[in-house]
């Protein structure tokens, strides 16, 4: 456990929204919980871009532990191909979804959507 | 993510709420760290939780590298996840370190995160052990400011219950404000109290950890802010009162919310009237000049803080805007009750988010002004949206007679920036 006052390196699932925001036509699914919005700010606050990055988030709350997040994820992944229509899928998970262990590659993949779908192996 | 829409709970006459569940594009409860660490000066904030958390604070806080500010993230590795015993000698160990270097904290809040939570990390137990080791001198409470429990200022909400039971037993009568507010305006509120003969006046959260309020069958609370489930509970479990009124916001809001408080300490209404018919006429006067800009403009507010209910209610009611739709991430019925009772039948509130269809909505409707997150504000003024950034109405001051119109001219404030920039 390390005190940490600053740090100089941000989550690597920001890294991976920073690919996802400089590319054209990529929609990134994020499997993660209420609050890791947050990562929006950098976008449209400090880089004040005039869109939102192109990221999709499950926003868990405690109860949706009780019930189902994998579905949550598939949902997400779902509605983001319904919604933006975008040329290729990202789907990863942040450092408490992965705590979860709900296989988002898996769950991805198994929707078996008309665009390549890339799961994004994030090690912290 | 279920963009489904349910059905309207709510019958006849009074506001219409529609529950949403979605993306939810609001903060963490860890964010209320930003002004509670600012609010009890003696306190430190330790976070137990990723890099993730303290990426968050640090971006949120605007945290400069050689600053030592009162809170920290004591980062979660992989060597803590192989066994829970290490986590918590390593917590101990980080803990001792950071009381040594900062003398001067006489409380620490050890806060709960997403991983913390679900690692099962027993942070009331550490809270408990830490002291027995620190204590008397460092008092350690531990409280969740997870995104998966709470809901930005719900952060508070935890923060203050988790002080609850640290209030000496009182059966003094006292009024107890509860909810953090600025300095000047607790001190405009003291005055207030004072001149209406309503005694001892108490704030929670204090100003030093060392001077904690009372609790007990003799406190009547005052809730200065709406989102306080868990420590209005905590508080009448005490044995407290808690007094249903509006909340501070305006010169009626006010007026309301020093009323209840008047009615509960049986004063006369002639007195409350010498007491606040000047100040409540200045606050008028001052707000006449923006109702002008504002009457008739219509108001988007998406969810962020639970303030948006009671803001919505002085904006129609003061302003003579049209509120179109009223985001909130949660609504308390009975806090709220007294403010829901003052807004327009068939006002759509909405619980809870789907931010996609809720821009949508906002999109259809067009709005001449939208309250809306940081995350939200850029893109939306750049489709053509003017917007006012939702969180500057938790950072300012805006309670109280005398900032009745700082509050109005925030609203104002991006209308009239439009007219000046011609773009």
């Amino acid at each position: 456990m390390q005190l940490t006052l600053w740090t100089y390196e941000g989550p690597p699932h920001v890294g991976a929204m920073r690919i996802a925001t400089a590319m054209r036509g990529v929609h990134y699914v994020l499997h993660a919980p209420q609050g890791d919005t947050y990562a929006d700010l950098l976008f449209t606050m400090i880089e004040r871009r005039a869109e939102r990055p192109p990221v999709s988030y499950t926003t868990f709350q405690a109860r949706d532990l009780g019930s189902d997040t994998a579905g949550l994820l598939q949902n997400a992944i779902r509605e983001a191909h319904e919604r933006f229509h975008p040329e290729l899928l990202l789907v990863g998970a942040s450092c408490t979804a992965e705590l979860l262990q709900d296989d988002p590659a898996g769950l991805a993949l198994a929707l078996k959507l008309p665009i390549p779908v890339v799961p994004v192996e994030l090690k912290n | 993510m279920n963009g489904a829409a349910l059905a309207p709970c709510n019958t006849t006459d009074g506001p219409q709420i529609v529950t949403e569940r979605g993306q939810r594009s609001v903060f963490c409860g860890l964010t209320g760290i930003v002004w509670l660490h600012r609010k009890i000066q003696d306190a430190f904030f330790l976070v137990v939780g990723s890099r993730t958390c303290a990426h968050l604070i640090q971006s949120a806080a605007g945290v400069m590298i050689f600053a030592e500010p009162r809170f920290a993230t004591a980062i979660i590795e992989e060597r803590d996840l192989a066994g829970m015993a290490d986590a918590n000698s390593e917590l101990d160990r980080v803990v001792t370190r950071l009381l040594e270097r900062r003398p001067d904290i006489r409380l620490l809040f050890l806060v709960g995160s997403c991983p913390s939570e679900v690692i099962k990390l027993d942070l009331s137990r550490a809270a408990a052990r830490l002291s027995g080791q620190f204590a008397p001198r460092v008092r350690i409470l531990n409280y969740s400011g997870s995104g998966i429990e709470t809901t930005f200022t719900q952060g508070e909400d935890a923060c203050l219950a988790a002080l609850v039971p640290a209030l000496p037993a009182s059966v003094a009568p006292q009024l107890l404000i509860a909810g953090s507010l600025a300095d000047v305006v607790e001190d405009q509120f003291v005055r207030l109290f004072e001149g209406l003969g309503i005694g001892p006046v108490a704030f929670l959260p204090p100003r030093r950890s060392t001077a904690l309020p009372g609790c007990g069958p003799g406190t009547i609370v005052l809730l200065a802010q709406p989102f306080l489930t868990d420590t209005a509970r905590a508080l009448t479990e005490r044995g407290a009162r808690v007094l249903p009124a509006p909340f501070p916001l305006g010169a009626e809001g006010t007026t309301l919310w020093l009323q209840a408080a008047a009615d509960a300490f049986a004063v006369d209404s002639a007195r409350f009237r010498g007491v606040t018919g000047q100040s409540r006429d200045r606050a008028q006067r001052a707000l006449a000049t923006y109702k002008v800009m504002l009457a008739g403009k219509r108001v988007f507010l998406f969810p962020d803080s639970q303030l948006e209910v009671p803001l919505a209610r002085f904006l129609v009611r003061e302003l003579g805007m049209q509120a179109i739709e009223v985001g909130t991430p949660y609504l308390h019925r009975a806090h709220l009750g007294p403010e829901l009772a003052l807004l327009p039948a068939g006002t759509r509130i909405t619980e809870g988010q789907h931010v996609d269809a809720q821009l949508e909505r906002a999109r259809a409707a067009r709005p001449d002004l939208t309250v809306c997150g940081l995350g939200l504000a850029n893109p939306l003024e750049a489709e053509g949206f003017t917007t006012k950034w939702s969180i500057e109405l938790v950072f300012t001051p805006i309670q109280g007679y005398e900032q009745s119109a700082d509050l109005a001219e925030l609203f104002a404030r991006p209308l009239v920036r439009r007219t000046r920039l011609a773009v």
